[in-house]
């Protein structure tokens, strides 16, 4: 079966606000069809989820004793290579319509990540290494938040990746100039934040561009899934 | 969740009516209710959506003749003034986006647009707009209680007082007049301009853009600015502010006062700290290598 439910059809059908015409549809194609019934599983199971979750998450009042210890367990980081050199070439591992949602998870982590990058430019120092240079401190959790912001990237690019015939050419050339000018001025503060890395103000405007990269490549993903 | 999905959608009294040379008439016509959700997506170059105080939906305009314009679907019918709409036009065989359409609803209707490339002109809306554009132009005037604008290279101004507002471009230049409650608009490389009105939260950003302020804040308002390259200007007039700027590489001129910025950490950049008046409200700007200016 070739024809497969559309993500918007899966999702009015989730939400049960097809007409009845269309739910019986629906329904009898899902009867046939062994993959889109997964990913109606898929989606039911990410939609339950969703609203599991409190409206609000604070931090747990343990938490900066968790970070310190693991700050003073970490003296030495090291900077994780580039993002180019990070590109996984895996693919397809989200092909269903369900994973798609998973990206507003991503993007919820990434903005924890980002605020992370920002809270913590006064706190605890460690020491990186890079290979061939002298030795600068920067903050470890610094390190680990973007960490998990260039994961956040690498998801979302993969995910972009899958969907980026969806996407007309002219878009993708605005969209590879837009994330070119932004990875540009990524580089620029991060060297500058490595040279000086207890300056705030470069710290927040380090975490504005990794917004930015985010925001980019989340507007992208869902322009080219709908 | 999109809200969409949350509304139950009924049948339009949709037409379309006898082909006119290479363009097909639409005609679209249905009792809705005053908070009506209207959702648009799809292959048209031009939007006109006005918000006026009748309990209807019109949508009139023209499409080219092998496009097809789906229009809202299921739920009953019987006259019953229906909460949601939805309308999905499918791009013509030849791909190219030229309906043309003018869209009239309740003032208090929330309408959700989306297109590749289109211009799209609202005016009088209430409720919320959520428009989402790649290139062309949106332009808002009213007061919106919720405006979400996105687009990439298409630009985007509004004047009026939306309580909310968020617009992200990557190159689309921003321009904003009016007042809001809280404001954010990011940029890649578009120019940001904030005129006239007064505002309580604001944060602008970009990675290479100018930024340009020259409105008020309200007391106690906050406003930051962050760019990695682009010049900030602030313009001040008479406002009574907290400034706090700095920049990491790049220079700031002080029209405002005779305080002059000091060198920044290890000798680059510059920062400066003023308080003009009694200093009601906060500025914070911060950018990478492009200059800050004061002015009045």
């Amino acid at each position: 079966m070739t024809n497969h439910l559309t993500w918007e059809i899966l999702n009015d059908y989730v939400d049960e606000v097809l007409t009845p015409a269309e739910r019986a549809a629906a329904e009898a194609h899902v009867r046939e069809c062994e993959t889109c019934a997964a990913a109606l599983t898929e989606l039911r199971a990410t939609v339950a989820e969703a609203r599991a979750l409190p409206a609000t998450v604070m931090p747990p009042d343990e938490l900066w004793n968790d970070v310190r210890a693991t700050i003073e367990s970490r003296k030495v980081a090291h900077l994780p290579a580039g993002m180019a050199s990070a590109r996984s070439h895996a693919r397809g591992w989200w092909m269903t319509p369900g994973k798609l949602a998973a990206a507003a998870v991503v993007l919820v982590a990434a903005t924890a990540s980002l605020t992370a990058i920002a809270m913590n430019a006064r706190v605890s120092q460690t020491t990186v290494v890079v290979q061939g240079t002298p030795s600068v401190t920067v903050s470890a959790s610094w390190l680990a938040s973007e960490r998990a912001f260039q994961q956040n990237v690498l998801e979302l690019r993969e995910q972009l990746e899958v969907l980026h015939d969806h996407l007309s050419p002219a878009t993708l050339v605005k969209v590879e100039r837009a994330l070119a000018t932004i990875d540009l001025a990524i580089a620029e503060g991060r060297e500058a934040l490595l040279r000086d890395p207890a300056n705030a103000a470069l710290s927040e405007l380090l975490a504005s561009n990794y917004r930015q990269k985010i925001e980019l490549l989340r507007r992208m993903t869902q322009l080219a899934s709908s | 969740m999109r809200p969409s999905l949350h509304l139950a959608l009924f049948l339009a009294a949709a037409s379309i009516a006898a082909p006119l040379g290479a363009q097909q008439k639409v005609d679209v016509r249905r009792a809705v209710t005053r908070d009506v959700y209207v959702r648009l997506n799809g292959a048209f170059s031009s939007l006109k959506v006005t918000g006026w105080q009748k309990d209807s939906l019109v949508m009139t305009g023209s499409l080219p003749r092998d496009s097809r314009l789906e229009p809202a679907m299921g739920g009953p019918s019987g006259g019953a003034p229906a909460p949601g709409m939805k309308f999905y036009i499918e791009a013509s065989t030849s791909g190219a986006a030229a309906g043309s359409l003018e869209l009239f609803v309740p003032a208090g209707a929330t309408v959700w647009a989306k297109s590749g490339s289109a211009t799209i002109d609202v005016t009088g809306i209430t409720g919320g707009l959520d428009l989402n554009i790649i290139g062309g132009t949106v332009t808002v005037n009213g007061n919106p209680r919720e405006l979400n604008i996105e687009s990439m290279d298409g630009n985007v101004s509004v004047a009026g007082a939306p309580t909310w507002m968020r617009v992200k471009t990557a190159s689309g230049d921003v321009t904003v007049r009016g007042m809001c409650t809280d404001l954010a608009i990011t940029t890649v490389s578009g120019t940001v301009t904030v005129r006239d009105g007064e505002f309580e939260r604001a944060r602008l950003e970009s990675v290479t853009g100018n930024i340009t302020f020259g409105a008020g804040m309200t007391r106690a308002g906050t406003l930051l600015i962050d760019s990695h390259s682009g010049t900030i200007e602030l313009q001040i007039g008479k406002q009574s502010l907290d400034i706090d700027a700095t920049t990491i590489t790049g220079s700031i001129t002080n029209s405002v006062s005779t305080r002059r910025p000091t060198p920044g950490r290890e000798g680059r950049g510059e920062e400066l700290t003023l308080s003009l008046g009694t200093g009601d409200a906060r500025a914070t700007l911060r950018s990478f290598k492009g200059n800050i200016r004061l002015i009045r």
